[in-house]
């Protein structure tokens, strides 16, 4: 058997001549504005270059020349896909450098919308991994269930897309009436529906297929090439910065923090090996229901919360804070686990209202620097797999 | 057609001079129709079959009334929209003392069929779409590759036996010429990615010119053991053949169907189906035009009327190789009920001295349309549940999987062939052996039934009562009762 295929490696190849395909920046499936300068052999891709900067808009800049306030809404544009989780990110960073406590009220509203937009940036990229590997219904099922999270998100600040919630000190608005209970339904409807979202999707075999040990990661790369959040747990390593350096209120919390297990038999990846695209799919899916699990813990926390007198200093949404907000100088660097992993705001103060320096480092970026390494010799079909399951959103690569 | 004209005319000893250009021209017409229609309604029904995989509404806007009355309005009042010239002003002024009909016709189509004039308005917008051919293609290539595509499909459609009278075509070499015809499709998407100049057109060109020529194998090794089985090649022959005439009262029955003539020929069902979907490029075959990797295939660059062709000749050819599939496994138009089939005011076996029995041609039409519209039907199914093939398992399905597959259903099929023979002189007589079959065919059916009803009775496994119980009650409760879709 060996001899055979040695002897079909001698004989003399065909020749063959590499194209250059420009795989962007308007492709329906590199998620954004990005362009793949892809160089194939036939259907095999000898190298793929990101080229990134289409939508680049120098908000780190911009954040020198508005107040600590005013940039608020520009991290919503960092990465409009969770924007919760930006406001929460720069929130911590600017609150840890101004000594700033948080009331517990406005931690419990912000834990649940942050986990709430997991869930939401999550449905959009396991709804778009199938849709790009050719399955179009899972895409829309997410965008159904997406669609609740959005009105949720209406009723407590009018916004659908980015939505400017948080503030320096806590969030802009209490929880109207009737929204925890609107909240603790969506928990009870989301969870057989992901059920029923697996069913459909996760276990087909030719999506399987399509994933398995395609775009593999091993561990040793993930940490090396400095892939966060689910890329990184999606190779098996167990780190979250939720679970590793809690913040906000997330060590009152229980849930699990899932990690890849391919060619584990017992697994839910058994064809496959550890860290390629089915992990890094599955991992999503898995964070998914330990979203839905905080949720419903936030949701009897805020219930308990509610029972106190109004007054009680552990029922305010906001921090009294002084209307020209001066931070006092030094520097700090906050991280906080978004749903494309780790997001660090990194601020410098000079004393003023605004900061001297405003440094932004995002998951997607650095799934972007391995992608040509990790691509190399697959085909066509696996590279937009790869884009699929790094979820990368490009206005966070670009910023 | 020219048996259906000769039948309406009467026994003639010559064909009158009208009856041959009739004869020449409504199968063009006919067919023409049949292609406008099977697509037209096909993409209707595509989209309300996705929108209910998909939990979404589809069209419903677009009603027999409102469509033609909207436009009529908009064209008298401002002067506006299509056809809005001195010509269109006066169709728009036939239109008006039609409104309450229109409106009555809308009431009925809104409720069974909302949005069923979709594919009018498609085609409205396709035909008035500007035609662009790049600057850079290869421009007669370009140009003609679409017609070659929808004449592949246009040419299949010809064979097909509709039903005992009508049928447009039967020549003693009709699955030949289907199989012949319908690959002229590839060559006609070749020369669309060729002459393109578009590095995505040209890939998908190259992915279905192997992806076809793969699949035409098993495709057409299952085509060539319902040749063997039945004999013949014509496909009206071989409906003829299904329908198991000189068995007694066995004759017309379910079981004379291929599918059910051997174990074999189940196996081979399936297979065949695979295939016909890889030669239609539906998913999960759909490589060639795969818009997420190569943003929209070979028919990247086509614009309006010429991308509709590609479009019509999908659908067409969809209903063509599903019609195929009902011919050599399903049994073509017999509807399946013996009793009916062999009852002397029914026409069977096409002999036109046993008169026309215009009722029996109209049931066996539509029994082959539905027949054929199923296969349609599941492969949408098909494509709105399930994820493509990468290239390479496409190849590794075909030549690994469904090849070896078929032909050794091939030499199975060949080998029961030769040993019926001997059955039957051991039966006894040819009927004797046919009710045998029959009885076989009969005791399958029931351990099916066994087994189904085992299957909706057994009982569930802790994880799957789980899993029922979940869905049952927290969506009820938590979706429908609670605001939530």
């Amino acid at each position: 058997m060996s001899d055979a295929i040695l002897q079909a490696n001698e004989r003399p190849r065909v020749h063959t001549e590499e194209m250059v395909l420009s795989m962007g920046p308007h492709h329906p499936s590199t998620h954004g504005v990005l362009r793949l300068e892809v160089v194939t052999d036939g259907e095999v891709v000898v190298s793929a270059r990101p080229d990134i900067g289409y939508l680049h808009r120098a908000i780190e800049k911009i954040g020198e020349y508005v107040d600590y306030r005013q940039f608020m809404p520009y991290t919503d544009r960092v990465d409009y896909i969770c924007s919760m989780n930006s406001n929460h990110a720069y929130a911590l960073g600017v609150e840890k450098l101004a000594k700033i406590s948080v009331p517990l009220r406005a931690e419990l509203m912000r834990v649940m919308v942050a986990e709430l937009n997991r869930i939401s940036s999550h449905m959009i990229c396991i709804g778009a991994l199938a849709m790009d590997m050719g399955a179009y219904t899972p895409f829309l099922h997410g965008l159904c269930h997406r669609e609740l999270v959005n009105d949720i998100f209406e009723d407590v600040c009018g916004a659908r897309l980015t939505y400017n919630y948080l503030t320096i000190g806590g969030v802009s608005y209490d929880a109207p009436p009737g929204w925890i209970e609107k909240c603790e339904r969506f928990v009870e409807y989301l969870w057989p529906k992901m059920i029923e979202f697996n069913d459909l999707i996760t276990g087909n075999t030719i999506f399987q297929e399509r994933l398995c040990r395609v775009g593999v990661v091993s561990p040793e790369h993930a940490v090396n090439w400095g892939l966060v959040g689910p890329n990184l747990r999606g190779s098996g390593v167990q780190w979250d910065v939720r679970k590793n350096e809690p913040y906000s209120i997330y060590d009152r919390l229980e849930f699990d923090v899932p990690v890849g297990d391919g060619g584990d038999p017992n697994g839910s990846n058994p064809q496959g090996e550890l860290g390629d695209s089915y992990d890094r799919y599955v991992v999503r899916v898995k964070e998914v229901f330990e979203s839905l699990k905080i949720l419903k813990q936030i949701c009897s926390m805020l219930r308990e919360n509610e029972k106190l007198p109004a007054d009680h200093p552990d029922r305010l949404y906001q921090a009294k804070l002084p209307v020209r907000l001066k931070v006092p100088p030094g520097e700090c660097y906050v991280r906080s686990e978004n749903p494309r992993g780790e997001t660090g705001y990194y601020v410098i103060s000079d004393g003023t209202e605004m900061p001297l320096r405003l440094k932004i480092r995002t998951g997607s970026f650095s799934a972007l620097g391995c992608f040509e390494e990790v691509t190399r010799g697959l085909l066509i079909g696996d590279v937009i797999a790869v884009i699929g399951s790094f979820d990368i959103v490009l206005p966070e690569v670009d910023r | 057609m020219y048996e259906l004209l000769s039948a309406l005319q009467g026994a003639a000893a010559h064909p009158a001079w009208w009856m041959i250009v009739l004869a020449a021209f409504v199968p063009v017409m006919v067919i023409w129709l049949v292609i406008q229609g099977v697509a037209g309604a096909s993409t209707y029904v595509e989209r309300k079959v996705a929108a209910d995989i998909q939990r979404r509404v589809g069209p419903n806007q677009c009603n027999v009334g409102s469509f033609f009355g909207a436009w009529a309005k908009e064209v008298i009042r401002n002067g506006k929209g299509a056809m809005a010239d001195a010509g269109g002003r006066f169709m728009a002024m036939l239109f008006i003392p039609l409104q309450p009909i229109f409106a009555m016709v809308d009431k009925v189509t809104a409720k069974f069929a909302p949005g069923i004039l979709i594919f009018l308005a498609d085609g409205i917008k396709l035909i008035m779409k500007e035609d662009i051919t790049p600057k850079a293609a290869d421009k007669p290539l370009f140009k003609v590759a679409p017609v070659i595509v929808l004449a592949s499909a246009f040419g299949a459609l010809a064979t097909l036996p509709y039903s005992d009278r009508f049928y447009i075509a039967d020549f003693n070499v009709g699955l030949l010429y289907i199989a012949a015809i319908a690959s002229l499709e590839t060559i006609g998407i070749l020369m669309a990615g060729w002459a393109s100049n578009n590095k995505w057109a040209l890939l998908g060109g190259f992915r279905s010119a192997a992806q076809v020529v793969s699949y035409e194998l098993p495709a057409g090794l299952a085509i060539l053991t319902a040749i063997l089985l039945c004999g013949t090649m014509s496909l009206q022959d071989m409906t003829v053949a299904q329908l198991g005439l000189g068995a007694g009262w066995q004759a017309g029955w379910i079981w004379h169907w291929n599918i059910f003539s051997n174990p074999f020929m189940l196996i081979l069902a399936p297979v065949f189906f695979l295939a016909a979907l890889a030669e239609c490029n539906r998913t999960p075959f759909d490589i060639p035009e795969a818009e997420s990797e190569l943003v929209a295939g070979y028919h990247t660059e086509y614009t309006g009327m010429r991308f509709a062709f590609f479009f019509m000749a999908e659908y067409a050819m969809m209903f063509v190789v599903s019609g195929v599939f009902a011919v050599i496994f399903l049994g073509g138009w017999s509807t399946g009920i013996g009793a009916l089939e062999t009852w002397d005011k029914w026409a069977v076996n096409g002999d036109p001295a046993q008169g026309f029995y215009w009722y029996a041609s109209l049931v066996h039409l539509l029994v082959f349309c539905g027949k054929a519209y199923l296969g349609v039907l599941l492969m949408m199914w098909i494509r709105w549940t399930i994820p493509r093939f990468r290239v390479d398992q496409m190849m590794s399905l075909c030549w690994r999987k469904l090849i070896p597959i078929s032909m050794t259903c091939f030499t199975a099929v060949g080998i029961w062939v030769a040993l019926r023979p001997f059955v039957v002189r051991w039966a006894g007589s040819e009927a004797q052996w046919q009710s045998c079959a029959g009885y076989g065919a009969l005791a399958i059916a029931v351990a099916i039934g066994v087994f189904l009803v085992w299957f909706i009775l057994r009982p569930l496994t802790p994880d799957e009562q789980l899993r029922r119980k979940l869905i049952k009650e927290t969506s009820i409760k938590a979706g429908a009762g609670h605001g939530f879709a």
